[in-house]
Order: structure tokens, then sequence, then C-alpha cells
């Protein structure tokens, strides 16, 4: 099968990162299709990678490519229909019960809408104890921990007896932040956090994040569509189309030297607030995602690629290594 | 009556009853103009009152809002003072609006050719099969890939970037000279959000109309606006084209604004940029300079007088006492 010869790097070699040896959280041919009225989605697709300790990984990609699904993988909030989670190397695909709780400890969640995922009926204090309740803390350290939990993500004590209602979107996120916190993990998946978030806002929660980091060596896995925030965030992007992923690089890489189509397509896209600049050539992506009930053979990107010809149309593209951390799967790369 | 302004908004006061009586003000003394055939962006955070400033040209408002004050004048007819039935007149055939949610704005239980087509049959004297003739022709002209298929679907068989495709198609049908789009592009993805983008401003150019586009996103202002309002707890803080906005922003919070955004090109070394604090609430609104409470320049005159809505120099305006020129 022409399929088969063309795999001359198996996406599971993708590395951590450039010179980390030590993976947090590895997904490997990872997979998930729903079953639907229309027929089975393939929401993600055999997708496979890593994150190191203290890496930021962002995931982006367009809506309904499937970057939420595998963040939920991820951290088995949803189970795969087939592939592996391991986290420390250890295989948490299959476990349960009480192994499952200690692997949650260690990898939670911020979800991006504030409003929906924080239970109004509970004060903040509460809610951000939750997590450290369930791992049997003290009631007496719990709030000790909340306190300083609520500090390290700059809300007052004032806020402690408060409940979400009387929050601000902003101050929301920054509660969510310090739950996913509270049980000390070793991964966040931060799904789209500042999407829902005013400029001014969205910027002090992106601060915030870069600031934990550098205070601890946590590891995010930060899920967006906002190129320009993924930029100032993340250490290695992974872009996703249809399910799949097409590129995987250092993120400057992204924006300078892009080898996917897409990749390229997609920063061109991004409105830049520079009057100079809004004259600049760009090329318009024709059309708009297929269907992933129907993805194209071959290529999922074909139908939208300038660059298309039969091949594309006819034999996926494997994830080829091209160096100092870059991969990408097309057969007309931009560049070698 | 050939005004080069073609909508003139004077001192506009809408009123808000809370639920304790007191009144609120989410548009607080707005005044900007819309001038022929150009792109006017009119910019800010949520709850800023830049949608109920469209809101009310359009006399669309919730109940329990209404017009305290001011004038809105579209080609030299006194809007707030027409009768409803003049209105509708003007309303979706002189004046169009498409909105955020494509998916809510359009109905779900009638095919969307149908209810581009119901524009035609109400402003215009013309038979149905001519009406859906035009509207195949208009769907092409926005780009909706096989026309004459997508005439009969349904708005949930739609992606996103087709739905809002729709609206525009209809909001453009009856050729207006306005068209208001209030965040049109903010629940669509980049790639489509360019594409809209483009279309916004072929159909301006082949056909004249004005738009006056309401975003939060400085990126789509400098892709398509001529001239820029910023808009800060119901009032208008600062003026200016296009190019002034963007290279010698004036006001505190429009440069605070400039610098919290982050860039497909911009530095990544540092923090961003940050304004402490959050939008006062409505009906709370500081004393004095409404950014008063989140402005690193503010001193004591901020904090008990309200600065004015000056020029500072070629019709760049700016309400503040110490309009900053730090870059």
């Amino acid at each position: 099968m022409a399929t088969e010869t063309m795999t001359d790097t198996t996406p599971e070699t993708i590395p951590a990162a450039p010179g980390a040896e030590t993976a947090v959280l590895r997904a490997e041919h990872l997979t998930k299709h729903f079953k639907t009225n229309a027929g089975v989605v393939k929401a993600v697709d055999d997708v496979s990678f890593s994150i190191a300790r203290g890496e930021t990984l962002a995931l982006v990609g367009e809506s309904g490519c499937g970057k939420s699904t595998l963040g939920r993988m991820a951290v088995r909030l949803i189970d795969p229909t087939s592939g592996n989670v391991y986290l420390d190397g250890e295989d948490i695909t299959k476990v349960k019960g009480k192994a499952l709780r200690e692997a949650r400890k260690k990898m939670q969640i911020v979800f991006q809408d504030p409003f929906s995922s924080l239970d109004p009926h509970l004060t903040l204090g509460e809610i951000i104890a939750e997590p450290l309740r369930a791992a049997g803390v003290s009631k007496a350290e719990q709030r000790e921990r909340v306190l300083a939990l609520m500090e390290r993500v700059g809300l007052g004590k004032e806020f402690y007896e408060r409940y979400p209602h009387q929050l601000s979107g902003g101050q929301r996120q920054r509660v969510g932040i310090a739950r996913a916190l509270a049980p000390e993990p070793e991964v966040i998946v931060c799904d789209e956090p500042v999407s829902a978030l005013d400029v001014s806002i969205q910027a002090q929660i992106l601060n915030l994040l870069r600031k934990l980091q550098r205070e601890t060596s946590i590891s995010f896995l930060f899920i967006s569509h906002d190129l320009a925030v993924v930029r100032y965030i993340s250490t290695r992007i992974c872009v996703m189309f249809l399910g799949q992923l097409c590129e995987v690089c250092p993120t400057p890489d992204a924006y300078t030297r892009p080898l996917h189509p897409y990749t390229k397509l997609l920063i061109e896209s991004v409105p830049i607030p520079d009057p100079s600049q809004a004259d600049r050539k760009r090329q318009l992506l024709e059309g708009e995602i297929p269907s992933p009930i129907n993805p194209p053979a071959g290529c999922r990107f074909c139908t939208r690629c300038p660059y298309a010809d039969d091949t594309c149309r006819t034999v996926k593209p494997a994830m080829r290594d091209f160096g100092e951390g870059r991969f990408c799967a097309c057969h007309h790369p931009l560049e070698g | 009556m050939a005004d080069e302004n073609l909508l003139v908004i004077d001192g506009l006061r809408d009123v808000l009853k809370l639920k304790n009586g007191e009144a609120a003000y989410p548009v607080d003394g707005v005044s900007f103009t819309v001038p022929r055939s150009k792109t006017v962006g009119l910019v800010g955070e949520s709850g800023c009152g830049k949608s109920m400033t469209a809101r009310t040209v359009m006399r669309i408002l919730d109940k329990g809002i209404s017009v305290a004050e001011g004038h809105i004048t579209f080609d030299g007819e006194d809007l707030l003072a027409l009768p409803e039935p003049q209105m509708r007149d003007i309303r979706g055939n002189r004046i169009a609006m498409i909105f955020q949610e494509p998916m809510t704005a359009l109905n779900p239980s009638i095919s969307v050719g149908k209810q581009v087509r119901e524009a035609i049959l109400l402003h215009e004297k013309v038979s149905r099969a001519e009406a859906k003739e035009r509207v195949i022709q208009m769907f092409r002209e926005v780009g909706i890939p096989e026309a004459d298929r997508r005439y009969k679907s349904y708005p949930h068989q739609l992606s996103g970037g087709l739905r809002q495709r729709i609206c525009i198609a209809m909001g453009m049908i009856c050729n207006p000279d306005l068209l208001i789009a209030d965040e049109p592009t903010t629940a669509l993805d980049v790639t489509v959000e360019a594409q809209i983008l483009e279309l916004m401003k072929r159909l301006q150019r082949e056909s004249g109309m004005s738009i006056l586009i309401i975003t939060h996103n400085l990126g789509v202002v400098a892709d398509i606006c001529d001239e820029v309002n910023v808009m800060y707890a119901g009032q208008i803080v600062e003026h200016a084209t296009k190019a002034e906005i963007f290279n010698r922003p004036l006001h505190p919070y429009t440069i605070g604004l400039m610098d919290a955004i982050p860039r497909v090109n911009g530095d990544m070394e540092h923090d961003l940029h940050t304004i402490p604090g959050t939008v006062p609430a409505l009906g709370n609104f500081p004393e004095g300079c409404r950014f008063c409470t989140r402005c690193p320049f503010a001193d004591e005159r901020c904090r008990t007088q309200a600065p004015a809505l000056e020029d500072a120099g070629d019709g760049h305006l700016v309400r503040c006492f110490k309009p900053q020129e730090v870059r």
C-alpha cells in the first residue's frame, strides 16, 4: 500500500520537546468516534502528542476540528475509542476507581465558559476546596490552602464567601484556575480559557498563566482557536485539522516558517491590529471545513488547499520529521 | 440634501429602568457620524453600550429601555420622530443589520431562501418568481456555493460561515444605504472571518453603502474601518481616523486596549500590558471620569470632574484631562 511506504516517521516518535526527555502526558494514536444519526463522526483520528514538564503545548484549529475532544480524552473526561494516554509514563487509559482518582489529582482542566463551569450554589471557598476535600485534606488545612490559592490567582480574601454570580467573567476564570491548581496537578488542560473574556481581562489571565508556570513546573495543554494568544503563551504548537494533526513545531516556527499550507493560511487569516497591514497580501482560504462524517480521502485538507494534486486527494500524508522539532503531514510542505 | 454624513447621532442617551426604581444610562451622551460610503467602527468591551447604540438606530430596543435624549438623523430624516410604519419602510430596506450569532438571527423553520425573499416582498412590489431570482443572484454574490440548492436549505443545515453569508445576503438584498454589522465575525473561525470581511469590503465598493461595524476586535477595525469610535461605560472616549487611532492613540483606555492584545507579530518575551480591574457595572459608574478607577494617570480632578469629548487637533476627539502621547 502506498500509504504504508509513505510512513517514514510514525507519529509517536515525536519527542516531547526538543531536548526534553520527560513527558508528563503522552497520547498515542488517540481516536474518538461519535455515533450520530447522520453517521459516524470521526472527531479525533489517530492523534499522538506529548507534553514535557513545564511546557505549554498549544492545540490550535478551527471549530469542529476535534481539539476539545482531544483535550478531554487526554485527561480522561471522555474515553477514547482507541489509543492510549500515559501520565508520568503510566498507562491511564483504562484505570478505574482509586487509581483514576489518583491520576486525576495530577491532571486538571479549566473550561472556556466561566459562567457554566462553576456551581452556582457553592461559595468560591467551597468551589476551590472541592478537589482538596476529594483528596481527603482536613477542613482547617482546606481553608488555608484555598486562601493561598486565591492569593496566587489574584483574588482577595473577601471573595472567599462570595458566589459565582457576584463575579465578573475574569474573576470567575481566576476561580476556575485556582480550583484546577488546588490538587497541585502536573498538567492542566486549558480549553479556550480566555475566549469568553474581554481583551483587557484576557491579558490579565494570560499573564497569570505565564506567572504560574514560571513559579512551578506545571505543564499546560492550551486549546485555542486564537493564534495571537497561542503565540504568546505556548512553547510548541500542534495544528489540528478535521480530527488530525497536520503540523507540530516550536511556536515561533509556526509563524515565521510554517511547513503545512494550512498553518500558513490560518496565520495569515488573523486580522492584525495595524492599519499598515490591512492591505497585506494574503491568500484567502476557499470554502469551509469538510464534514468529519465524510472526510476527504487522502489529505483531509485537500479540498481547501491551493497546492492539492491527485496524490493529495488519494494518499494520506504521513507525519514526517523536518528536524529541530518540526513535524508536518503534507505531500507538498512549504519547505524541503 | 446631499449631506456628506448619512447618519448623524447627536447626544443619544438611552435610559434603562432598574428594578429598584432607579434609572441607568447604558448609552450616555453618544454623538458620532457615519459618512456616506465609509465604514465606521464602534469599539469597546462588553457592556460599553456599543450594541445598544446600534439597536437604537434600528429602533429595536428591548422592553424597558428607551431613548431619553438625543437625535438620530438618517439621510436628513429624524429617525426617532418617525412613526413606526415609516420606520418599518426604512428598517431592512434602507438600513439593514446583521448580528453576531447568525443562528439565532435566522428563523429555524423557514428555508433560508424564503427568509431572504421575504425582505424583498415586504419592501417592493415584485412577483415571487422575480424575487426568488434576485435572492439566488444575491446568494451568488455573497459567495454561497450552489446558490440554487441552498435556497431550499434550512439554517441548521448550514455552517456558521454560510449562515452569516445568508444574513449578509438578507441585509444586502434591498440595497441598503447603511449596513449595521454587530460583531459580524466574532462567532466565526479566522479563515471564515477573513472571507466575510473581504466580502463586506467588496459589497461596499460595488454599492457605495455605508457600514457601521460594532466590534471588540481591533484587528477587524484595522482591516475594514475608515473611522473609529472607542466606547467605554456608555460614552465615546475617543474618535479618530483609523490611522490616527492606531498611530496616535490618546485616551489611556485606547492605549491600554492596544497594548493588551496579543499579536501574531508581537513581542513574546514580556508580559502583556493589562488594564487593572474590570469595567464598572451599569448604574455604578465612578464619579468624574468613568475610566478613573482603572487609569494609571488618574488624579484628583479625574476622580471628581467628568471630562468632555474635546478636539485634540484635526478632528481627533478625546475625553480625557490628560490625553496621553506616550507613544
